[in-house]
């Protein structure tokens, strides 16, 4: 159980710790000063309502947003389908900054869409997307979709087509299909989705952070701006347990109706089997159709207008550029303070992968032994870090290990990186280990193995695709973070990621587009490694 | 230690709960070198426990149990030496053929020519030489249970196992495993513990059947014994039908359908009842009777040559029993 070990040192205990100030530090005399405080300040009730609304309409806007691109994925051809879905995956798989990144150039006010409008005469002054209410939500959005996009898909996919054709029979207007079957039958889904996106939401640091105006400050912005700036901890931790209570509140409802582990089990790729083709076109199949491409296009454009950007020979941003040049890219590689960053990335990722790899693996091998009882209790414990918002884990870590002196290595950015990464291993290899029949186990025991000869020719085999996934979430989970280095790394020991934070946040220098485009391609790069080693298993 | 007791087994008081529900209550069972045992029984009766309880998959609450009057207790499933075959194959997915079959005598660490000939051996022996380099998931059902049986008896185990091992194919695939499996067995010699619900398949391949139920054995024997002699009324109606019949005179009588007989002359003997049919049904290789007596249902069966075919739906006939073909209970 070397997982419930790093758990606790890395995990529980900071927080917890941390959050104990709250109270006032002393457990045996709480008080409840902060909180009073907190529900009496203006500015924070106000932050407070903000998270909450922001979180709601990001949530409201991304089950619509889902609806059309999911009609459309049931109803496109298998290739097509395919293709769609590496569209809603590779922006899934992006890393937030480098998406939000790319949304800032697009919107900002000499971007993209700005020049466009302007150029067509739809306006002729440049419209504020992005430092507003409507930056953070195009933003978040953009990022937190895709968690409605698979489940409602997947509770789309598992409807019996022969009661929509039962309905017809009945003669039933499409419309009311749509509104006596198929909303109440994808409602699970959708519910599942918007929990997520939720919790998700309300936690969130870095798109608010870049993209939001003064009037968008979030609780994790609040909780950051009272530990780097007016060194208000108790005031920090008050606020953080306001928001970890309604995390875990709505983490508690998801665990018991639906269960972190079937997002990970069940098989988007599969296809849906159509009883019937109907070829007839109608007005509302052409509305569906057109709203779910724009969709898609919105997921996939950020993605791709950097590409074309990166390779502007112009000082500034420019698209399309009226020159192409590998200069940004040079000024990257040639950058001792980038290539140090880079480092640093590259040292934390790896101590990520060498130490979330095998004790991930091992917790799931572990729970999937227990009974049933047990079991459900330490899955919902290994995937809390998936959950409690990064800022806490971030800020707790802070608290612990800042005394230490301990707070800028790479090495420990890594330890604590993994912390991360963990639950992603836990759930992909648990899934595997789900198709792992128990009697191969046996048969092998039976045949004369030991556990460790077991282990290394039967069940390790069987589950690296598993493995494989977990490893490319947990170098993700690492290479991606901004919120943990923001705290626990200095100007020699700071990664990638944050050294790009700290230059979106000022001026976006064509550079961090270059890295940018570099990160996409690498994600890209995972990506088909991993589909290509799952279809070559296949074969 | 003497030719006698080489790969028998002995159990002796076996208990195994989980939770509040017993499993298997107090299991007492010897079975002989070289013998073909069948443990019989309904979903539920206890009979896969009893075989993982031997394979070392479940440690039992209580009881004794040994091999060639070794406990087996403190000994590891590595170690004993067991071959075991599953009703899913459970076959490597990842290996080919020949590595699956290979896996167990690698693990004895033998040099690689003597694994190679006995590889090819059992290959020969279950005819899928030519299949060697397949994957399993390649494989036909019957393809992937012979390599499975190939891969458990090439350790050549003190004792083989089977799981329900025929419960996935279908009919005539299971015949030919059967005569495969019965092949095998005479051929090797080897000690064959068997589980299945079906009692054609027990009474083809048997020695000797334990019937189980609800995690206790009700009656163990031969074949011969278990169907002319059962115990009870379960037994009685586990391996067959039975007609239980409560005769005029107050006295019960338990008789197979295939021993009543029709009896010409229409007069009241001793051993004559008079039933009404209530239908005749033609079976391919025998005609079955169903007919009514006092209330009660009675079936007898009768081969084509014997049976009259001026007898029809409502006729009155009369059956007569044999006193030595009457079960006591």
């Amino acid at each position: 159980m070397p997982m419930m070990v790093l758990y606790i040192c890395l995990f529980l205990w900071p927080v917890i710790s941390f959050l104990l100030l709250s109270i006032g530090g002393n457990i045996s005399s709480p008080s409840l000063e902060y909180f009073e405080k907190i529900l009496q300040t203006p500015i924070y009730t106000r932050i407070l309502y903000n998270t909450f609304s922001i979180a709601a309409f990001v949530t409201i806007i991304s089950v619509i947003f889902s609806y059309p691109i999911v009609y459309l994925l049931i109803n496109v051809s298998k290739r097509t389908r395919r293709f769609l879905f590496i569209l809603v995956l590779l922006p899934f798989w992006t890393s937030a900054l480098v998406r939000t990144t790319a949304w800032i150039v697009i919107l900002q006010r000499n971007g993209i869409l700005n020049d466009l409008l302007l150029s067509i005469g739809i306006t002729s002054e440049p419209i504020s997307f992005v430092y507003n209410f409507s930056g953070v939500l195009i933003g978040m959005t953009h990022v937190l979709m895709p968690f409605v996009i698979f489940p409602l898909y997947a509770a789309y996919k598992d409807m019996d087509y022969s009661l929509i054709e039962a309905a017809e029979s009945l003669g039933s207007k499409s419309f009311q299909i749509t509104k006596r079957i198929i909303l109440p039958l994808t409602m699970p889904g959708v519910v599942a989705g918007s929990i997520i996106v939720f919790m998700s939401a309300i936690g969130y640091y870095i798109t608010p952070a870049l993209m939001g105006g003064p009037g968008q400050t979030m609780i994790a912005m609040l909780i950051e701006n009272n530990i780097n700036q007016t060194l208000n901890w108790e005031m920090a931790a008050s606020m953080s347990v306001i928001l970890l209570m309604t995390t875990l509140i709505l983490f508690v409802v998801f665990q018991k109706y639906f269960g972190f582990d079937k997002l990970f089990t069940s098989n988007i790729q599969k296809g849906y089997q159509k009883k019937s083709a109907r070829s007839k076109m109608s007005i509302e199949k052409i509305t569906m159709y057109t709203a779910g491409i724009t969709v898609c296009i919105f997921l996939i454009a950020p993605i791709l207008i950097v590409f074309p950007m990166s390779l502007s020979a112009s000082p500034f941003l420019e698209f399309p550029p009226s020159e192409y040049s590998f200069r940004w890219f040079e000024s990257f590689f040639s950058d001792t303070r980038w290539i140090k960053a880079l480092w640093n990335s590259i040292i934390a990722a790896t101590v990520t992968l060498s130490v979330s790899l095998p004790t991930g693996t091992l917790a799931a091998i572990g729970v999937n032994k227990m009974n049933s009882k047990f079991r459900l209790l330490f899955e919902t414990f290994f995937i809390t870090p998936m959950v409690i918002p990064v800022i806490i884990f971030a800020v707790g870590l802070f608290y612990f290990l800042a005394p230490l002196g301990l707070n800028n290595s790479p090495v420990l950015l890594g330890l604590t990186h993994s912390i991360l990464a963990l639950p992603f291993v836990f759930l992909t290899v648990r899934a595997a280990l789900k198709g792992f029949d128990e009697n191969l186990e046996w048969a092998a025991y039976g045949l004369g193995a030991s556990w460790l000869t077991m282990f290394r020719k039967i069940m390790l085999p069987i589950i690296t695709p598993g493995i494989l996934a977990g490893a490319i979430f947990a170098f993700i989970q690492s290479f991606d973070d901004v919120v943990l280095a923001l705290f626990l790394t200095n100007v020699k020991s700071r990664t990638l990621p944050r050294i790009m934070f700290e230059g979106v946040s000022h001026e976006i220098d064509p550079t961090i587009v270059a890295i940018s485009v570099l990160l996409i391609t690498l994600t890209i790069a995972l990506f088909v490694i991993n589909n290509l080693f799952i279809s070559g298993k296949k074969r | 230690m003497n030719e006698q007791k080489k790969n028998s087994l002995y159990m002796k008081g076996i208990e195994k709960n989980y939770g509040k529900v017993r499993a298997l209550k107090n299991i007492s069972l010897s079975i002989e070198s070289g013998e073909f045992c069948t443990l019989l029984g309904a979903s539920g009766s206890g009979k896969s426990t009893l075989l993982r309880v031997i394979a070392g998959f479940e440690l039992p609450d209580n009881g004794i149990l040994k091999i060639d009057e070794k406990d087996l207790s403190s000994i590891s499933i590595a170690q004993r030496n067991i071959g075991m075959v599953f009703q899913n194959y459970a076959l490597f997915p990842h290996m080919n053929v020949y590595r699956n079959i290979a896996f167990g005598l690698e693990m004895k660490e033998l040099g690689n020519s003597e694994i190679k000939r006995r590889v090819n051996e059992v290959l020969e022996l279950i005819g899928l030489s030519k299949e060697q380099d397949r994957i399993p998931s390649t494989l036909s059902g019957g393809q992937q249970q012979r390599v499975a049986l190939a891969r458990a008896i090439v350790i050549e185990p003190k004792i083989l196992l089977m799981d329900e091992p025929l419960g996935a194919l279908d009919k005539n695939l299971r015949s030919d495993m059967q005569k495969l499996i019965k092949k095998l067995h005479k051929n090797l010699k080897v000690t064959v513990v068997y589980v299945t619900h079906d009692q054609d398949e027990a009474m083809y391949l048997s020695d000797k059947i334990v019937l189980m139920d609800a995690g206790e054995i009700i009656q163990t024997g031969t074949c011969e014994e278990l169907y002319s002699r059962p115990k009870n009324k379960y037994v009685a109606n586990f391996l067959g039908e039975c007609n239980f019949i409560s005769l005029e005179s107050g006295k019960k009588i338990c008789i197979r359908p295939e021993l009543l007989r029709i009896h010409h002359n229409n007069t009241n003997d001793k051993n004559t009842i008079e039933v009404s049919v209530n239908d005749v049904v033609f079976q391919g290789h025998t005609i079955k009777l169903i007919a009514s007596y006092n209330n009660q249902e009675i079936i007898a069966v009768f081969s084509p040559q014997e049976f009259k075919s001026n007898i029809n739906k409502k006729d009155k006939i009369h059956l007569t029993y044999d006193n030595k073909s009457l079960m006591d209970m």
